[in-house]
């Protein structure tokens, strides 16, 4: 074992350097348990030399190529490695919102050449229900302003999306809805905006977006379904008859952490305000209050199991307007299912099944791994919509409740497999794999 | 009679980052007073059209390495033998890593990028540390390949004979987490998003083994730490769109920023050194996996066959056959604990087995023939660096990023002798007009002093290149 430390003098880096490696070399020949010791660079190779192609496409060529000619198990997650993780594009599976089918389409990304992060990134997809999503994204990160050592950037982000919503449920307005009315109708979500966003504090990060909407709401064609304006008018129905540009303001703070190994908030706080650029007839204010609470009842080696969480969240959506004004339905909250964002709601429900300018929502649910990658979840939800700030509140709240399978790795969950029920309008099943990298 | 700093170690911790090379991140760092075996600043490759690539010193945070150097096994021999089919028992040239470049690039010029390395007041955490603590500069990966091979090494002193990026590492043999599970002993995974270990056949379906990144940072505050910790950086930027928080992966992996990573390293160190009973009984240990196809000067040695097992090539793959009998590409490894000597050099070979060689030595001292595989046990193990019998009364000036932090004493001299070449060897330059007391944070200090050190370099190479030709019309 040879090992210098710094020296002041040169004089004495000289003698004690000599002296640490005869040691050295006599130690290191006396230690039986060492590695080969390292030797200088040969000289170089005179004859140039052309390497082949390994390139993303390269690699992409041959090894899907493999798994047509003479498939294996490490072809087929080669080729599937491949086509669905490379840059600059790979292809992607995935769904538009709930209901939209399972789609597939493409991404392209760019790292631009540059100090940061700074990345443009393209997504499309298409769906077997013919709903389609487009979106571009020019995102800039930096390690976070502000005192403190801990994650999270600062970024900043311009974004284009357009979201083709061919047809979607829609029970009614309010709490009372039937769920043998449904209708359909058809969506455009499009939107260009900037979001902002820096983490100040290791339990506080802040973000703002400012965004112009041109949403597009109305009926649907087809002998099997029944179209929107076939049932609803502009009074029951607001935003069915004009769909106004508009202009979206919205500040976000989200507070987390976790407090004595045991317990992990998370709250998120969202206020807005969408502004009717032409006659400001649809303008309304939204607060959302997101309260969500983690509980890791047990303990192995003096640690949490992370594979064992009971989880609650509260959240209120409160939407605010003037009198004479009117909430288009199609950005009012809704819950049942999941929501246009993906979230589970009240999940012995159908998705979208209630829909009103305002929502409370109270959920809690258990995880626990019993053997093997393999565990269970039970769950209880509990919400409604009203039309009035008044009507939220605890009673006549729709309940459901459920369970079934999760699957975990590292502690997490990773899919979950689960039926909810009731809630009076049958078993609704859901299935779904967890973002977990 | 062992010294108290080695009486007193109860923990290891193991911070593995991502594919760089020793010399792209240390080897400029090489000084007469901190003799590291790092550059000349002298060496080349030459590319396929016969031209020179040297390496140069104003590598990037980010966008140098896109698209990403090879690092697989075909990539790795071929930067260490230019021809990838040469067999390993011969001495690597190292003499290929340009033209293994190229296998990406198509271009043999946009190909030398791969000698850029890190000037070192870009690089202000890693460098510190290493300097005020013991830095390994003969550590080397355990395969000349990519990540998860290397970073199976780490767990358990072998990849199974595998040299691929397979996701599923179920066939994984038993690794050191389990061999201190059955001497009841605890370890753990701290992840941020993801971990191969969690496809490890032994580990997948056991979360005692896992936890968070912030359970790392909790542990550490309540001196809870395990027997054996090893932290896993962000691998991937990803957003949270519930929560509009934007994560930038933290490995540093080529292309991403370099910068996330030094402030992960400051992280950690930080939750170590500021709880003085963790400080004062943990060895913490910063690692790459593997070198990421940037150049290093050192040829990797020959070493043993963990287990038998060889990659016997594939016609579905370009890796060449391989019996693991040699290291891959040298990687930078700190050591860090207040019984180390500020300025340690330790030129003693390791690779990733030196982890759990050292992990046995010193907590299965009473356990019969405690290893994983031949690699580890025959692998050199570095707790000798220890060698202080009391802590270190004063706290190391580990830089941060971001460099906002105020100008301290020691960085205003450099400021002020780097003005003073400015003054002397570049008097028509807007460098030599600015005036160093007006410097006021260590990244403007950084950024001055490099932007000096370029204009030197340059002025170096014209008057050699000057000399050069000067010489040669003089044979003519």
């Amino acid at each position: 074992m040879v090992r210098t430390t710094l020296k002041s003098s040169v004089g004495s880096q000289v003698v004690r350097l000599a002296l640490v490696v005869v040691v050295g070399i006599l130690v290191s020949a006396a230690v039986t348990r060492a590695q080969e010791p390292t030797r200088a660079p040969v000289a170089h190779p005179t004859v140039a030399y052309k390497p082949p192609l390994t390139n993303d496409w390269a690699n992409w060529k041959r090894d899907c190529h493999n798994m047509f000619t003479k498939p294996d198990k490490d072809d087929i997650i080669s080729c599937a490695t491949d086509t669905f993780r490379n840059r600059p594009f790979h292809f992607v599976a995935q769904t538009v919102v709930p209901g939209s089918g399972v789609g597939g389409g493409g991404f392209y990304g760019h790292d631009f050449n540059n100090d940061d992060q700074t990345r443009l990134e393209l997504t499309g997809v298409l769906t077997i229900r013919q709903f389609s999503f487009a979106q571009v994204k020019f995102t800039k990160q930096r390690p976070h302003f502000g005192p403190g050592s801990f994650e999270g950037d600062a970024a900043i982000q311009l974004f284009a999306r357009n979201k083709q919503l061919t047809a979607l449920p829609f029970y009614g307005l309010g709490p009372n809805t039937n769920v043998n009315n449904s209708v359909q109708f058809s969506e455009r979500d499009t939107r260009i905006g900037i979001t902002v966003a820096n983490p100040f504090l290791s339990w506080l990060g802040v973000s703002g977006t400012f965004e112009s909407l041109w949403p597009s709401a109305g009926g649907v064609t087809g002998t099997k379904v029944i179209s929107i304006q076939n049932v609803y008018t502009e009074q029951t129905a607001p935003g069915l008859a004009t769909q106004p540009n508009f202009l979206h303001y919205q500040i976000f703070p989200y507070i987390h952490h976790l407090f004595a190994d045991r317990f992990q908030l998370d709250y998120r706080f969202r206020y807005g305000y969408f502004q009717d650029t032409s006659t400001g007839h649809y303008s309304f204010r939204r607060l959302d209050l997101d309260f969500g609470h983690s509980f890791f009842p047990e303990r192995e080696d003096n640690h949490r199991r992370l594979d064992s969480v009971f989880t609650t969240r509260f959240k209120i959506s409160l939407s605010d307007k003037s009198a004479a004004h009117a909430i288009p339905f199609y950005l009012q909250e809704t819950i049942g299912g999941s929501d246009i964002d993906n979230e589970a709601t009240l999940r012995a429900f159908k998705d979208y099944r209630f829909r009103g300018p305002n929502a409370f929502l109270v959920q809690a649910e258990y995880d626990r791994r019993i053997k093997g990658p393999v565990g269970f979840l039970l769950f209880y939800d509990a919400g409604k919509v009203a039309l009035t700030h008044s009507d939220i509140n605890f009673s006549n709240m729709h309940q459901g409740f459920g369970g079934g399978l999760a699957f975990f790795m590292a502690g997490k969950v990773v899919f979950r497999a689960y039926v909810g029920l009731g809630g009076g309008e049958g078993a609704h099943p859901y299935f779904g794999v967890a973002n977990f990298i | 009679m062992p010294p108290a700093g080695l009486d007193n170690l109860k923990h290891i911790v193991v911070l593995m980052m991502e594919n760089r090379s020793f010399d792209h991140m240390l080897g400029f760092a090489q000084s007469d007073t901190w003799p590291i075996d790092g550059l000349k600043g002298t060496e080349t490759n030459v590319d396929s059209a016969g031209g020179a690539a040297q390496v140069s010193s104003d590598a990037r945070y980010a966008g140098d390495f896109t698209p990403d150097p090879g690092h697989a096994v075909l990539d790795t021999l071929t930067q260490l033998y230019v021809d990838a089919n040469t067999p390993v028992t011969q001495d690597p040239s190292m003499g290929g890593f340009v033209q293994s470049y190229e296998g990406k690039t198509g271009k043999p010029q946009d190909a030398h990028r791969i000698m850029k390395c890190f000037s070192p007041g870009r690089l202000p955490t890693l460098v510190s540390l290493a300097q005020q603590f013991a830095v390994c500069d003969r550590w080397f990966s355990s395969v000349p390949g990519p990540t998860f091979p290397n970073r199976a090494y780490a767990h358990g002193a072998t990849s199974v004979g595998r040299v691929d990026m397979g996701v599923d590492w179920l066939n994984m043999s038993k690794t050191l987490y389990e061999l201190l599970a059955e001497n009841n002993l605890d370890s753990r995974i701290y992840y941020h998003d993801s971990t191969m270990a969690m496809t490890f056949k032994g580990l997948m379906n056991q979360g005692r083994y896992f936890d968070q990144i912030d359970d790392f940072y909790s542990d550490c505050s309540k001196n809870r730490l395990p027997v054996y910790s090893f932290v896993e950086p962000r691998y991937a930027n990803s957003e949270d769109d519930s929560t509009n928080t934007f994560f930038s992966a933290s490995d540093q992996h080529p292309d991403h920023n370099v910068e996330e990573g030094e402030l992960l390293i400051h992280r950690v160190f930080n939750a170590v050194w500021n709880n003085p009973a963790v400080r004062n009984s943990t060895l913490l240990v910063v690692v790459y996996d593997e070198h990421g196809g940037l150049y290093d000067h050192m040829p990797p040695p020959k070493t043993v066959n963990p287990d038998n097992k060889n990659w016997k090539g594939s016609a579905d793959s370009t890796d060449p056959p391989f019996d693991f009998t040699r290291l891959g590409v040298r990687v930078p490894a700190v050591l860090i604990s207040p019984y180390i000597k500020a300025g340690t050099i330790d030129h003693t070979p390791y690779d990733h087995a030196s982890i759990a060689a050292t992990v046995c030595k010193l907590f299965l001292k009473n356990v019969a023939n405690a290893s994983l595989t031949a690699r580890d046990r025959q692998a050199n193990t570095f707790e000798a660096n220890i060698t202080l019998d009391q802590p270190r009364a004063v706290a190391p000036s580990v830089t941060p990023l971001p460099l906002q932090a105020p100008i301290n004493d020691h960085l205003r001299q450099l400021v002020r002798a780097a003005s003073f070449l400015a003054k002397q060897n570049l008097p028509g330059d807007d460098l030599s007009r600015v005036n160093p007391d007006e410097i006021k944070t260590e990244g403007d200090a950084s950024k001055y002093m490099n932007q000096v050190h370029e204009k030197l370099r340059d002025i170096a190479n014209q008057q050699s290149a000057g000399a050069a030709a000067g010489a040669a019309g003089g044979r003519n």
